[in-house]
């Protein structure tokens, strides 16, 4: 154990260190290509986007400022009599930011760029994560742990390079979201955290943006046009907040990753639609998808709300009432979804770092590991000789870590061990299990996560 | 719409409920419907009788229910009441359907905040909320709403 252990923190080191060289490599890669394009476009030979679209067709006498290379290049949408020329050019002259560029902003992006939006703004502040890459489509493997905005930018850029891409690399804050959106004509929100919906609809209000807004989470998605159209807000929908243990985050309940696509792909339709003004946007109607019965319905929700706090009739909701508003405190949940607030419900006495647990088991120690983790998650690893027991079960399933304990008594008193992913629900089991009379049990500190940081680094996370 | 009798539009949207895959139209709720041979008018009758309801769960509502989804239920009118509202379904769907942790459903006599209720497509809060009554073969949808991304 202890030299494969060994092993493997060698080879995640050797890994770790070509990964810092290649991206270095690749930073040098783009400035070049970068500088290239500056050199090319001042020697006039073509290959780059014309400063603006509209008029450069003119000398044709075309009437409607399409350039022959965008004629050709968007002559699939021309083509369409319900879209044509008139919508393109609308398209063309139009500003989009997708507040986002994870499972949802990712398609949306990426068709954004495609179908030739004038100018594509991307706000994020996180890095490419391996465990995004199966939704987060826009993102490639050369890219991890770089800048979401930068993968995203660079791959919007491959796809359209006449199409302006604005960078915003950080996170959307009340002191920021004014300035930035107040940039763009429509606003996409594929954001993971209920307090980023509340306050970036609040901001579209103030400052008068349609909203296009889209969410995913396991197998369902839904669907919706915000602030449009004399139609309702987000506010309106929900004035009061839902408890944060209504707020599921994929990281913990989980998504497949063509769900946030077909949501993300319909966000970027709504916005289309917007931007072209070209059809009926989904306003006082919202789409439900559920991936696993293959249905999507469209249900008629309600209008805007005369008694709506921040659009309503006699609401007064200023810029400065918007920067000084906490929507952290308002939602009690924070503005990205990280991983949940380390809990502290125990004493020292009943906890134990993985390290001193790890000794203890090699020591031979009598004992039992209860791992509360749901069932599930328990089939992805756990550890040798663990007893899964899920905390929503474990009130009725006491009689199990009884008659374990008995079993694993040698000539001393068995110890009793409870582990989880993070070590929050560990510490919830060991109270409850305190109380119920097993007064030795103890929280294996940090979870899994711990384990596999300072025991075992080969330990799969996830 | 309006060039049809009540009863027509009453055929119509019957039909459409049992075409769930129909998703292009919104059915919008009409409450004025008095046709003797309307569901409602037989109930008015027959006051015990009870209703044919279509409950659904999403949103990660279904998993306060077995991690059922769709529930075809049959639920009867309160005594004494003519007609079965909103409201009184929300108390036989708390004793009836939902297994555990009741306050990620229910808030007072209300769902709690981030909760839509739809009954037949369409928002309750257009068709009068806890006042909404309920005629045979209605389809409420309970979801929550999503934040992830
Ligand atoms: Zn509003």
């Amino acid at each position: 154990m202890d030299s494969a252990g060994a092993d493997a923190a060698r080879i995640l080191g050797e890994i770790e260190s070509l990964k810092a060289t290649r991206s270095d490599i690749e930073a040098k890669i783009s400035a070049l290509e970068a500088q290239l394009k500056g050199l090319s476009c001042r020697d006039g030979n073509g290959s780059c986007p014309p400063a603006t679209a509209a008029g450069a067709g003119l000398g044709l006498g075309l009437g409607h400022g399409l350039a022959p290379e965008m004629i050709y290049r968007y002559s699939r949408q021309l083509l369409l009599p319900s879209f044509g020329v008139q919508a393109q050019s609308n398209l063309l002259k139009s500003s989009i930011l997708v507040v986002g560029a994870g499972g949802l902003g990712s398609p949306a992006l990426l068709y954004l760029a495609a179908c030739g939006v004038g100018r594509l703004g991307i706000v994020d502040n996180d890095v490419v994560e391996l465990n995004n890459m199966h939704r987060q489509i826009i993102h490639t493997e050369a890219y991890i742990g770089r800048s979401k905005v930068e993968s995203a930018a660079a791959a919007c850029r491959a796809i359209n390079s006449t199409v302006q891409i604005v960078e915003h690399r950080e996170a959307l804050r009340t002191t920021n979201a004014l300035e930035i959106l107040s940039k763009y004509d429509i606003v996409v929100d594929a954001t993971d955290n209920a307090p980023s919906r509340y306050m970036i609809s609040d901001c579209c209000v103030v400052l008068g943006k349609p909203l296009v807004s889209g969410a995913a989470l396991g197998l369902e998605g839904q669907l919706t046009v915000y602030n449009c159209s004399g139609g309702p807000c987000y506010r309106c929908l929900f004035p009061t907040p839902p408890p944060t243990t209504a707020c599921q985050r994929c990281s913990d309940s989980g998504v497949l990753g063509v769900v946030p696509g077909i949501i993300g792909c319909l966000q970027a339709l709504e916005a289309i639609k917007i931007a072209s003004a070209v059809g009926e946007p989904l306003v006082e109607r919202m789409l439900l998808f559920d991936a696993l019965s293959g249905r999507i319905r469209i249900v008629k929700i309600r209008g805007r709300s005369l008694l709506c706090e921040v659009c309503g009739e006699n609401a007064t909701f200023s810029r400065q009432q918007f920067q000084e508003f906490d929507y952290e405190k308002f939602t009690q949940a924070p503005l990205s979804a990280s991983a949940p607030p380390k809990l502290n419900l125990l004493s020292e006495d009943s906890r134990i770092s993985s390290k001193d647990y790890s000794e203890r088991l090699k020591n031979g120690e009598a004992h039992i590991l209860v791992d509360v983790r749901p069932e599930h998650h328990f089939r992805i690893v756990s550890i040798p000789n663990s007893l899964n027991i899920p905390l929503s079960t474990l009130e009725k399933r006491v009689a199990e870590i009884s008659s374990a304990l008995n079993e694993a008594e040698g000539q001393r008193d068995a110890n009793l061990y409870v582990i989880c992913r993070r070590g929050n629900d560990s510490q919830r089991a060991v109270n409850h299990l305190q109380k119920i009379g097993f007064t030795s049990a103890k929280d294996i500190m940090g979870g899994l996560e711990s384990w596999a940081r300072d025991v075992d680094p080969s330990f799969p996370t996830y | 719409m309006s060039n049809l009798c009540p009863f027509a539009l009453v055929l119509r949207c019957l039909q459409r409920f049992h075409s769930l895959a129909e998703t292009s139209s919104v059915i919008f709720r009409k409450r004025v419907f008095a046709h003797p041979s309307s569901f409602a008018a037989q109930r008015r009758r027959d006051p015990s009788k009870k209703m044919q309801l279509t409950l659904e769960f999403g949103g990660g509502l279904e998993l306060l229910c077995d991690s059922v989804k769709i529930h075809n239920v049959n639920v009867e009118t309160p005594k004494g009441a003519q007609q079965l509202a909103m409201r009184d379904l929300l108390v036989w769907v708390q004793k009836n359907l939902i297994k555990e942790r009741p306050e990620m459903f229910i808030k007072g006599d209300t769902v709690r905040p981030g909760v839509l209720v739809l009954v037949n497509d369409c928002d309750w809060e257009l068709s009068g909320q806890l006042d909404t009554t309920l005629e045979e073969k209605d389809v409420v949808v309970f979801i929550s709403t999503l934040h992830g991304g």
